[in-house]
Formats: structure tokens, sequence, C-alpha cells
């Protein structure tokens, strides 16, 4: 339980970092899963699913409004499921992945309330500020801080120990065949995340992009 | 002196401009937070104060790496405003507001979108070989290579943006646009295309024993370019791989 604590504490810690403070990029996927990695005493595992996530989810970034995924919450969780699991099996490692997607999604969730809780702090650091205390403004930001911390804390804390159980009991429910499947999976993930990044780099300037747009356009046609 | 630590406050508060993120104003309450030392100098009295303060937490959002440039450009003209130079408050308002898309923009694309693949890209260079040739302790070298590969140009530039812009007033639009952001994305996004076909060969030759693995590797490449232009979600896309995998191997028997 001790360790599992920890784990929360370190992973909400680096979290922090994806929207509340800094954006230093100790969040993203090939940091925070090598070092969680690293405090469970297997960092290749850790590094592996941190550049695995990093490369597919390379376009998954907070811009404007947008919340995409939480893909430090997947390479966390898929690191810890697998090294406290099956640690030196890479077939539990991809299913540890896998199941740590919805754990991602379910973050996002969380972190869209946190930010509808937000506005009600807003509102009452500006009706604080129109009386004259400025000191609302700080509580007002380190209370904002304080909530993304207890967001992940808390979440990390619910799912780790159910997650562990969930990959444990499937694990042993598979087949050899869907096993050396994943194994399989291991060394094709990266490939397909180079591919995500190559888009990334020419975004725009593949003839399918063009495909898309006009495809795009005629349906814009067919509204008018 | 003064000012340096000043701006120093500035810049350690930036790092917060987003912890009270919220969907009706967004970073409006952090901008203010961030901007308090200097308003603090500025308008010696509270009350005068309070009114620039409530007058700027209306609705403000930017690229958290670009939002010092505004900080500077705002004291720097509410400094004009109490100097009782002849600027509205309601145009720094829309200037403020007018420089932020624009600047959002920049900053997505530029340290989003081209810089952080760099570094990515840099890392798992570093990664792979580590993994082929070197120890396998050692990849904890990997983040950190990351961490500084990718801080060593917005951390830099968020003091030099504050700094610049609180000095040359509006000004800083100029030399922002002299920066040429859109050709140093050119020439890094060049250099990463590079990168990755070396990580590409490096990983092939690593991991495929085989020719028919070679071609695997090949298909699923060309696969996640071709989906991946057609916006096809990763997510659906990591499972179409899984369950790829499991009919590979099926396949193979």
């Amino acid at each position: 339980m001790t360790q599992i604590i920890c784990i929360a504490f370190i992973a909400a810690l680096l979290s922090l970092d994806t929207t509340a403070f800094g954006q230093f990029m100790v969040s993203r996927p090939i940091v925070s899963a090598t070092i969680i990695g690293y405090f469970l005493g297997n960092v290749m595992t850790g590094l592996w699913m941190g550049i695995t996530v990093e490369l597919i989810w390379i376009g998954s970034i907070p811009m404007g409004a947008a919340i995409p995924i939480e893909t430090t919450a997947v390479a966390i969780l898929s690191v810890v499921w697998a090294v406290m699991v099956r640690p030196f099996d890479r077939a539990g490692v991809i299913l540890a992945l896998a199941l740590s997607i919805p754990a991602g999604m379910l973050f996002r969730k969380f972190d869209i309330l946190v930010r509808y809780v937000n506005v009600k702090i807003m509102h009452w650091v500006e009706e604080g500020v129109m009386v004259g205390s400025e000191k609302r403004i700080s509580i007002g930001i380190y209370s904002g801080l304080g909530l993304f911390f207890l967001k992940s804390f808390i979440l990390y804390l619910i799912v780790i120990y159910p997650g562990q159980i969930a990959v444990n009991l499937l694990y042993h429910q598979l087949s050899h065949k869907i096993l050396a499947g994943l194994r399989l999976a291991w060394v094709l993930l990266p490939v397909l995340g180079m591919g995500f990044l190559l888009v990334n780099t020419r975004d725009g300037k593949f003839p399918c992009n063009k495909i898309e747009e006009i495809r795009q356009k005629g349906h814009g046609d067919e509204r008018n | 002196m003064k000012e340096t630590k000043m701006l120093l406050s500035v810049l350690w508060r930036s790092f917060f401009i987003q912890s009270l993120w919220n969907f009706e104003r967004m970073q409006n309450i952090g901008f203010v937070f961030c901007l308090l030392p200097l308003l603090r100098k500025i308008y010696p009295d509270p009350a005068k104060r309070r009114e620039v303060l409530v007058r700027h937490m209306n609705f403000f959002n930017t690229h958290p790496y670009m939002s010092n440039i505004i900080f500077g450009m705002v004291a720097s003209l509410e400094q004009d405003i109490a100097d009782g130079k002849p600027m509205q408050a309601e145009q720094l308002s829309i200037l403020k507001n007018n420089m932020a898309g624009p600047l959002a923009a920049i900053g997505d694309t530029f340290f989003w979108a081209t810089w952080r693949p760099f570094s990515v890209l840099v890392s798992i260079c570093a990664a792979l070989f580590l993994i082929r040739f070197g120890n396998g302790a050692h990849g904890f070298i990997v983040p950190l290579l990351f961490v500084f590969v990718y801080n060593i140009v917005p951390l830099p530039f968020r003091y030099w943006s504050l700094k610049v812009s609180y000095r040359m007033h509006e000004t800083i639009v100029e030399i922002i646009a002299s920066l040429e952001f859109q050709y140093v994305v050119d020439v890094v996004k060049l250099v990463s295309i590079l990168v990755l076909a070396v990580a590409f060969v490096f990983y092939v030759f690593t991991y495929a024993k085989t020719f028919y693995d070679t071609l695997v590797f090949a298909a699923v490449f060309i696969l996640s370019v071709t989906l991946g232009c057609f916006r096809v979600s990763s997510t659906l896309l990591f499972f179409g791989v899984i369950a790829l995998s499991i009919i590979l191997v099926y396949i193979k028997g």
C-alpha cells in the first residue's frame, strides 16, 4: 500500500506539468514512464512504454480549449501495472498498456470536471478582488494547483490496485497465440508511432491530405 | 538589478498561468497572478490597482510560453497609462486579446508541433542506441536528455521575451514578426525527417530478424502514415495494430 501511495504521489506531481505548472514536459510519457519504471526497479520497461506512448499520441497535447486523452496517465499506469504484475513478459506489458487507455479517458473526464470547478473558484477570486482582497488571487491559483494534484493523486490511488488485478486475471485468460500476438505488437507499436510522427512532421503535405481536403469540401458543398 | 529581480518573479509566476485554467475565462486569473508584481510597482495605490486588476480579469487565453510577451507589453503600457500618456485602457484590453490568438498559434506550431517532436526524436535515437549497445540501467539518461533538449529553447525564450517586451512596449510585435518562426519551423521539420529516417532504419535493423519481419514493419509504417493522413484516431490504430499482430501470429501458425 505504501508503494502505491508513493507512486500515486510521484505520478500526481508529474501530472501537474501537463497543465497546472510549468509545462517543462516532465509529464510527457517518455519522461514520466521512465521515472516510474526507475522507482519500480525496471527502467527499461518504463522507457519502452514511454517511447511507445509518446510516439503513438505525439499529436496529443492540450491546445487552446481542447483536452486530449491523458497520455501521462496511460504511460504511468501501463508501467505500474506491467512492472507489478508481469515485469519480464512483453505480452503483459502490452496488455497493461491496452487496459490503461480507458483509464486515460477517465482521467480526461476528471480533468474537465476540475476545469468546471475552477470556474467557481475564479468567481470567488473575482469577488474578492472587487472588494480589495488581492490575497484571493494567490489562494485561487494554489487552490487550482491543489485541485489538479488531488484529482490525479486520488485517481491513481483508486485505479492502481484494481488495474493490477485486471491485468493479472486477463493475462491468465488469454491463449498462447494471443499472448504471442501481444509480444509482436510490442515491436510493431513503435513503428506505428514513427508513422504518426512522420504525418505530424509533414502535416498537410501528403497526397492523401489533398484527397481528405476534397472530401471535406464535398461534404461542405452537400451541406450548402 | 531591481528590474531583473521583478522580471524573474514574473517568470516564476508565469509557470502557474494555467493553475486556475477554467472553461469560462480560461487563463484570466493566471494572467493577473503573473502581472501582480509589476502592477504593484506601477500602481502603489491599492484602490487604483484594484480597478486595473478587475479590468484584466476578462477572458484571456494564449500559449503558456508566449504569454510572457503579453505580460511585458501590458506592464509597459500600463506604466504609460499611469504616467498619463494618451492610451485608453480599452485599447490595451483589445490589443492584449488581439495578440493572444496569433501568439498562441505561433507557440502551438513551433513549440508543440515542431520542437517537441524533434526533441522526442533525438531522445528516441539515444534510447535505441542505448538499448542496442548500452546498459539498460542507464535508461534514465533518455528522459534527462529529452527534458534538456526540449527546454533549451523555451525556457530562455520565456525570460528573453518578457524582458524585451517590457522594454520595447508594443514594438515587440515587430520583433516577433522578424523572428521568422516559419523558416525555423521548416528547418527543424526537415532535420526531424532525417533523424526519423535514421531512427526507423536503425529500428528495423535491430528488431527485424527476417525479410518477412522487414516487410511487416514497412507495411505497418505505410499503413500508419496513410491512415494518419486521413486523421484516423491514434487510439483506434493502436488497437488495430494489436489486432493485426494477433492475426499475423494466427496466420503464421
